[in-house]
């Protein structure tokens, strides 16, 4: 059902990059396009038939399913409108809220759309980005998780007690629904005496509800409580119980896209099972917080040699074209990966973001990459091993406390960038602290950046992955790293520590409708534009220029649709607080230079027009805007900085807008 | 009960004679008891030094079980008299360097002391310390209502009870006013003492009242002390240190005479001893100040009498130069014959059981099974007991059953759950307190998996103190969010751990214990590194310890997050009470050193024991259990001990400790009282009935009426069906005016839970949703009790079982059955006997 736009025509812009940015958001009017807030089951097995439930607003109209890939798609099977459950009434709190931020009025009617899911063998697994078009516009998306294993459906029958549990044989992978506020759908396994589980779930975020509803779960085994209550006792499990880890959702107060952190119990909670039995598992929203709450488990066998490794669930199906290093693609961090794989090629990667400009002989110098591991101990001046520059070092916080050394030896104004991977571990449970020392032991530099948040008091700490410095005495200087506490240590705890020459280059490219003014944060509105004749739309694009990167950038957007066009426009007058941020200094301190942490970062904002003939389109067609870096004139290689979909609608007079009837209807397209 | 003196020493005479009985009073055995055994107190000395002095006293044991001071109606001798002289009060001299004993004859009953003496041509070296430091206190002028007040008084400060005798010398010799919050002196420096006219010098003119005194006389003219401070001016007014290196400086001072048990109008001679450095004693009794905490029970003498004034018990706080003491002093009701004998099972036992013989306290009967099955289910595990295990246990003839229960209930679910709660409320568990439920939710179950794995009690005091990371222990560092000030995370630590306030000594020494505020600030150092970094905008915060300071980027760091003596405006290094500044590590948090203190800490057994006990028998030991001081003394010191001990023994071990409380007779005693007992609270002759804790109420009124309670959340979440209130995680988000009402804490402060009743309580009782909404829910306890078409007697004693854990007594099942058949309807009259039950005294107190 998908259908990729070709590349019918391009604009060209180039503009030299000075910031602009538009001013916070205002309440707009009330929006026609389709709009999606759940699906129901979250997933199902490649190959295999599926059905799947998608509830959203202004859904009456919608007659195609359109995924980003060909990998899989859908048929719309039947359109019915939703009565209010007495819970949902309930939450109507939040909901009142977000509707008084975004102006609207009244609440809207809700729609569930019944999709008939086709996949086959060579789908790949992963989540699959979907939309649903109506005339009105295209949606926002949503993700269904395609699966190896054959999928199971949560019984019908209540099994919210532990008697009642439903029966699982790992490894498996069931479809489930968390239906009352407070509930928990209770399972039982079998395993043997020894075996290390994996416990994994995926769980749905509804536009409207608390934002932070998450999927809880918890392992048991059976009790027989003295005073006859149906209890089971919790195993203690081992392990981080809370994560910190991005989650693509939907806010509650604007009608966006929003790829923030946000806490969620930590997914890849395991377990080994010293003894053989039946155990219970249980899963529920966190606090309870969240009715008819979709989720998917997976249980699954895990090896002693796996332990460490980045599980597939729960990941997308497809990269982000668009995607660069600053993203996690295993973990879809958005921000402040530490995961992000270091070696030789990073340097690579990083001048094919750059002009190349750099003279052959330094090309030959930075070419010599040395890899060494640390070993213990290392404290002694004839124990300490140096890094070679460009070089990695490979080490493990063996034991609490542990501060591993290293030496690296630097010529006068020399600028070097010092980049830490951890491919186990990552902050918060990992916290990997680098000092750089002078020959007097004096702290140059390290990778904890501050600044003054919103008390004025209370300075914020980030732990950066990458840190730049410019020498401006050479010599021998000492590198230490270690974890921020002296609890922490293992085999887990490893890192790999990049020094290297400053690459200027362009960084994370972001292109949003926005920045909110009051965090300086890039904001989407929407993550898709559907626009009508005669209407204009802005579009702002923000860089990071790293590490000193002082030239320009031309920015394209290509695959217009014939009677849309682009323009470029000149900076916002705050676009500053993108490359800052809003600090609040206390009297008498100091604010830290951000240049040693933080990228430059510039914005343009681009104005898209269509004229008053533009012909509607059918379906989407993907806008790809990419940027060139610039420097003395000469570009270089063209970067992908975003896709936005598209859809061209009919003027607004010339729709007619049908209320689904409350009974079930088979709407067949 | 009690014979006159006359009468008393008329008999005496006759029966064995006494020489020292002139003019003398105090307490005397019954014409018909007898005296058992004499000794004297102490019964080895060394004197040093010349005229060194040791005041003895005799005591009596006589048949009543009572020791008496009968000094004054001994005869007192030695057998060297060229060595030591011994005068009828007991007081002895040295003369000369030798060895003698000192008897004491009563009649035919002697007992014997040894003295020797040593350096008897030598004087003790001065000591500024020691010396005016002891005029100081025993005259009260350094004492918390006047000069050792926080302030000191107009203009003078001195140390409370010469803790720092080096700024009260400061303060005499170069003058000045005394400034809070700065180490400068205020206006002109003029000495109080003058060594040209040592006569005129303030120090003495303002205690003689020479000048007008705001204190009145304290010093009179002539008297020994005017003349030690005169004499020490005159000599030039030399600090003199108290010569450590000579092995004379104070370590400690010591009661000897232990718990004093006085009968209604007796007497007692307190003894006070110094430890010195070089590990010998030595006699402070005439230069110790005294101070009665209940004037109206017992008043004590500036020489250390102590004397019987009403029935009751309080203790003697005793001040001497940097340290202070106390012993308890009881005051018995009446004498006891034939006091029973009680069957002990541990040495809970022996130390409650021998006071309460030294008191003349009557134990109540060991408690019925009924009371007990209630009693423990609710201390162990804050649940009833279903009636099922109510008739189980009453029908079971095994004499090992209550320990069998014991075992039971301390492996259960409920016990992890009600001890997590417990804990959780102590350690303040919540969103408030850890900035966001999110964390307050890692918190809990850091707590709880504690629990569950029997943690020994100083690993969960180590790993709470030096938490670090993202894990659940480190969030409490995160009050509203925000790492707190190094003061208050110390405090807090101190008070959970050693049941100590020393919030006082923040601003200021402690006004009324030996806790400086040079102590207070160097404890809270250890603190100051800790801080916290994200890896996100909005990212997770990691508590961990920077050596280089919170700020060390920043110049000048905040003071919120340095330990700042506010005196003396220098940032503090990290030390021990001792002083002395621990070594910086770059590699480990200080904190480690911190905990290691904690839980070395003779008071952190002690601590534990007082909160586990406090939380069994409604009272701790020392009461309230985190207000230890020298001012509020333990009740059963020995007890508290041997407790300690106990739980060092077992590894810190919790339900070794709970086993060893509850499967004690003491524990076991029944909730009635000896008639005249009743208000005997703090003596655990009967065990004191206490209201249940605002989550064990309603969680027991659910268990009755069998109907659920829901949580809802105050951001929309609802915890799990069957949530019982001591398994919320985080009280703060779950709102309920129940448990509002009934003293939930909100865990923003060191919880104190207060179950006063109240008028709300009563309009709820009557009328309350609570109650209303239970009796009258679907599927609840009566429902199914009544579908079957049971008998009523039937239902009444489930009823009653579920409640009370108790079968209802014969007559009250015979009005019951009676009330019940006039009811408008079956159903509403047993809805009526639920609410009834659920109102009475007796369900809602553990008994």
């Amino acid at each position: 059902m998908r259908s990729r736009p070709h590349l019918a025509r391009s604009g060209l812009i180039l503009f030299l990059l000075a910031g602009s940015v538009l001013a916070a958001p205002k309440p707009e009017p009330a929006p026609l396009d389709p709009q999606l807030t759940t699906l129901s089951p979250l997933g199902a097995t490649k190959g295999a038939p599926a059905q799947i439930q998608v509830r959203g607003k202004r859904l009456q109209d919608v007659h195609t399913v359109w995924f980003e890939c060909h990998d899989l798609s859908a048929r719309i099977q039947g359109i019915t409108q939703i009565e209010e459950t007495e819970q949902e009434k309930g939450d109507k709190y939040y909901r009142k809220k977000a509707r008084a931020l975004l102006g609207q009025d009244r609440e809207e009617l809700e729609f569930q759309v019944t999709l008939k899911l086709e996949t086959s063998e060579e789908t790949r697994q992963g989540l699959h980005h979907f939309r649903l078009v109506s005339p009105q516009g295209l949606s926002n998306s949503l993700s269904v998780q395609i699966v190896g294993l054959a999928v199971k459906t949560e019984i019908e029958t209540p099994h919210v007690r532990p008697s009642q549990a439903q029966i699982l044989e790992p490894p498996t992978i069931i479809n489930g629904s968390v239906s009352q506020k407070g509930e928990l759908d209770y399972y039982s396994f079998e395993v043997e005496a020894g075996k290390t589980l994996s416990f994994q779930v995926l769980s749905g975020f509804e536009l409207g509800v608390n934002y932070w509803a998450q999927t809880e779960v918890r392992i048991y085994e059976p009790h027989q409580s003295w005073f006859g209550t149906e209890q089971a006792k919790p195993l203690i499990l081992e392990g981080p119980k809370l994560s910190w880890e991005p989650i693509t959702m939907r806010s509650p107060w604007f009608d966006r896209r929003d790829f923030l952190a946000h806490f969620v119990l930590y997914p890849g909670l395991q377990h080994r099972f010293e003894k053989a039995g039946r155990y219970l598992v249980s899963v529920g929203a966190f606090l309870g917080r969240a009715a008819n709450h979709d989720y998917q488990l997976r249980i699954t066998p895990v090896d002693a040699s796996s332990r460490h490794s980045v599980d597939a669930f729960a990941q997308p199906a497809h990269s982000d074209p668009t995607d660069w290093l600053e993203r996690d693609a295993s973990t879809l961090r958005q921000l402040g990966s530490f995961r992000r794989r270091l070696g030789e090629g990073r340097l690579d990667q990083l001048r094919a973001r750059s002009v190349d400009t750099q003279p052959p002989e330094e090309q030959k110098e930075t070419a010599l990459f040395r890899s060494i591991s640390e070993k213990e101990p290392n404290r002694l001046p004839v124990e300490i091993r140096e890094i070679s520059i460009p070089g990695l070092a490979e080490g493990r916080i063996d034991l609490p406390g542990d501060i591993d050394h290293f030496k690296i030896q630097t010529t006068p104004g020399q600028a070097l960038a010092f980049e830490i991977e951890t491919p186990h571990l990552s902050p918060p449970h990992f916290s990997p602290w680098l000092k750089v020392l002078n020959a007097e032991g004096k702290v140059i530099v390290q990778n904890i950046f501050r600044e003054y948040g919103g008390n004025g008091i209370d300075p914020n700490r980030y732990l950066e992955r990458k840190t730049i410095h410019t020498f401006q005495e050479g010599g021998e200087y000492t590198v230490l790293i270690r974890d921020a506490t002296d609890t922490a240590s293992g085999e887990a705890y490893a890192y790999r520590l990049l020094v290297r020459p400053q690459i200027p280059h362009v960084g994370r490219m972001d292109v949003s409708l926005g920045v909110f003014s009051v965090s300086s944060q890039l904001i989407e509105m929407t993550d898709r534009l559907n626009m009508r004749p005669g209407e204009t739309q802005k579009l702002t694009l923000v860089a990071d220029l790293e590490e000193g990167f002082s030239g320009e950038l031309s920015v394209q957007v290509e695959n217009l649709p014939p009677g849309l066009r682009v323009y470029a426009s000149t900076p916002a007058s705050w676009s500053h607080l993108l490359v800052q941020g809003i600090q609040y200094r206390p009297p008498g301190v100091e604010l830290m230079d951000p240049s040693t942490h933080r990228p430059r970062r510039q914005a343009v904002t681009l104005l898209l027009e269509t004229n008053s003939e533009v012909e509607p389109t059918s379906l989407p067609r993907f806008l790809e805007v990419t940027a060139r870096p610039m420097v003395s004139g000469e570009l270089g290689p063209t970067l992908s900085a975003g896709r936005i979909p598209l859809m061209i609608l009919v003027p607004e007079q010339n729709l007619t807008t049908k209320t689904a009837p409350k009974d079930k209807v088979a709407l067949e397209k | 009960m009690r014979t006159t003196i006359g009468r008393k020493l008329l008999l005496w005479t006759f029966s064995g004679g006494l020489v020292f009985a002139q003019g003398t009073s105090g307490q005397q055995p019954e014409q018909n008891d007898s005296i058992l055994s004499l000794r004297i107190l102490p019964e080895r000395i060394m004197l040093s030094r010349k005229a060194a002095s040791q005041r003895f006293v005799v005591l009596a044991t006589t048949a009543d079980g009572l020791e008496r001071d009968l000094t004054s109606q001994s005869t007192l001798s030695v057998d060297q008299p060229s060595i030591v002289r011994v005068d009828p009060s007991g007081q002895v001299r040295s003369l000369q360097n030798g060895e003698a004993t000192l008897e004491a004859r009563m009649g035919s009953l002697k007992a014997r002391a040894s003295i020797e003496v040593e350096s008897a041509g030598q004087n003790r070296p001065f000591s500024f310390a020691r010396d005016i430091g002891t005029v100081l206190t025993k005259r009260g002028c350094n004492s918390s209502a006047c000069h050792g007040g926080v302030k000191g008084k107009a203009g003078f400060k001195l140390s409370l009870g010469t803790l720092h005798p080096r700024e009260d010398y400061r303060w005499i010799v170069e003058g000045g006013g005394y400034q809070v919050m700065s180490t400068e002196a205020k206006g002109l420096r003029k000495p109080r003492i003058d060594l040209q006219n040592p006569e005129k010098s303030l120090l003495l003119q303002k205690p003689t009242f020479a000048i007008p005194h705001g204190g009145g006389e304290q010093l009179p003219l002539g008297s020994q002390d005017y003349q030690t401070v005169l004499q020490w001016i005159r000599a030039g007014a030399r600090y003199e240190d108290e010569t450590p290196v000579k092995g004379l400086g104070v370590r400690g001072i010591e009661i000897l005479s232990g718990e004093v048990v006085l009968d209604t109008g007796g007497k007692q001679q307190l003894l006070v001893s110094a430890r010195l450095s070089n590990g010998r004693s030595e006699d402070i009794t005439q230069s110790a100040r005294y101070i009665s905490s209940n004037p109206e029970v017992v008043s004590v003498s500036s020489s250390g009498a102590v004397e019987a004034v009403s029935p009751g018990e309080t203790s003697i706080v005793v001040r001497a130069p940097g340290f202070v003491a106390s012993t308890r002093v009881g005051v018995i009701r009446g004498l006891v014959s034939d006091y029973p004998q009680a069957t002990a099972t541990n040495y809970i036992d022996d130390h409650i059981f021998s006071k309460l013989r030294r008191f003349h306290i009557l134990p109540s009967e060991p408690t019925s099974d009924e009371e007990f099955v209630r009693r423990v289910c609710l201390d162990l595990t804050g649940t009833l007991p279903p009636p099922h295990r109510v008739r189980e246990f009453l029908a079971d003839p095994d004499p090992r059953k209550r320990e069998q229960l014991v075992d039971i209930l301390l492996a259960s679910v409920e016990y992890t759950d009600y001890w997590t709660f417990r804990l959780a409320d102590l350690f303040r568990v919540g969103q408030t307190p850890t900035g966001m439920a999110e964390h307050g939710y890692i918190y809990w179950h850091w707590v709880r998996d504690s629990v569950a794995a029997n943690k020994p009690l100083d690993q969960i005091a180590r790993e709470r103190i030096t938490a670090q990371g993202y894990g659940g222990a480190s969030r409490h560092f995160l009050n509203n969010g925000v790492v707190p000030r190094p003061e208050d995370a110390m405090a807090e630590q101190v008070r959970v751990f050693l049941g100590r306030r020393l919030d006082c000594a923040q601003c200021h020494d402690h006004p009324y214990e030996s806790w400086s505020q040079d102590q207070f600030w160097g404890l809270a150092a250890f603190f100051k590194r800790v801080t916290r970094t994200e890896w996100t905008a909005f990212g997770p915060s990691v508590i961990y310890d920077d050596p280089n300071g919170p700020d060390p980027d920043f110049g000048a760091p905040a003071d919120s997050a340095r330990a700042i003596h506010p005196r003396t405006g220098q940032e503090v290094a990290p030390s021990l009470p001792d002083g002395i500044p621990v070594a910086a590590h770059e590699q480990t948090s200080p904190r480690h050193t911190f905990a290691q203190w904690i839980t070395n800490h003779p008071y952190f057994a002690e601590a534990a024991v007082n909160r586990v006990w406090g939380y069994l028998f409604g009272r701790g030991l020392v009461d309230p259990v985190d207000d230890f001081r020298s001012s509020n003394p333990p009740s059963h010191p020995r007890l508290l001990e041997s407790l300690a001990a106990d739980l060092k023994q077992n590894g810190y071990d919790l339900r070794q400790l709970l086993k060893r409380i509850v499967t004690s007779r003491t524990y076991q005693l029944s909730s009635t009282p000896h008639p005249g007992y009743e208000d005997n609270l703090i003596n655990f002759a009967h065990y004191v009935p206490k209201p249940l804790d605002a989550e064990i109420l309603l969680d027991a009124v659910t268990t009755v009426t069998g109907v659920p309670e829901t949580f809802e959340s105050s951001d929309g979440g609802m915890a799990p069906s069957g949530t019982r209130a001591v398994q919320l995680s985080m009280p703060d988000i779950y709102p309920s005016p129940f448990l509002d009402m009934y003293g939930r804490p909100t865990r923003e402060q060191i919880p104190e839970r207060r179950v006063e009743p109240s008028l709300n309580q009563a309009l709820h009782l009557l009328v309350g949703s609570t109650y209303s909404e239970k009796l009258a829910g679907q599927g609840g306890r009566l429902e199914r009790l009544l579908r079957p078409g049971k008998a009523d007697a039937e239902v009444i004693e489930e009823l009653y079982l579920a409640a009370f854990s108790r079968f209802p007594r014969e007559e009250e099942l015979g009005a019951l059955v009676k009330l019940i058949r006039q009811g408008a309807s079956r159903q509403e009259a047993f809805a009526n006997l639920t609410w009834a039950l659920l109102a009475s005294r007796e369900f809602a107190y553990n008994h």
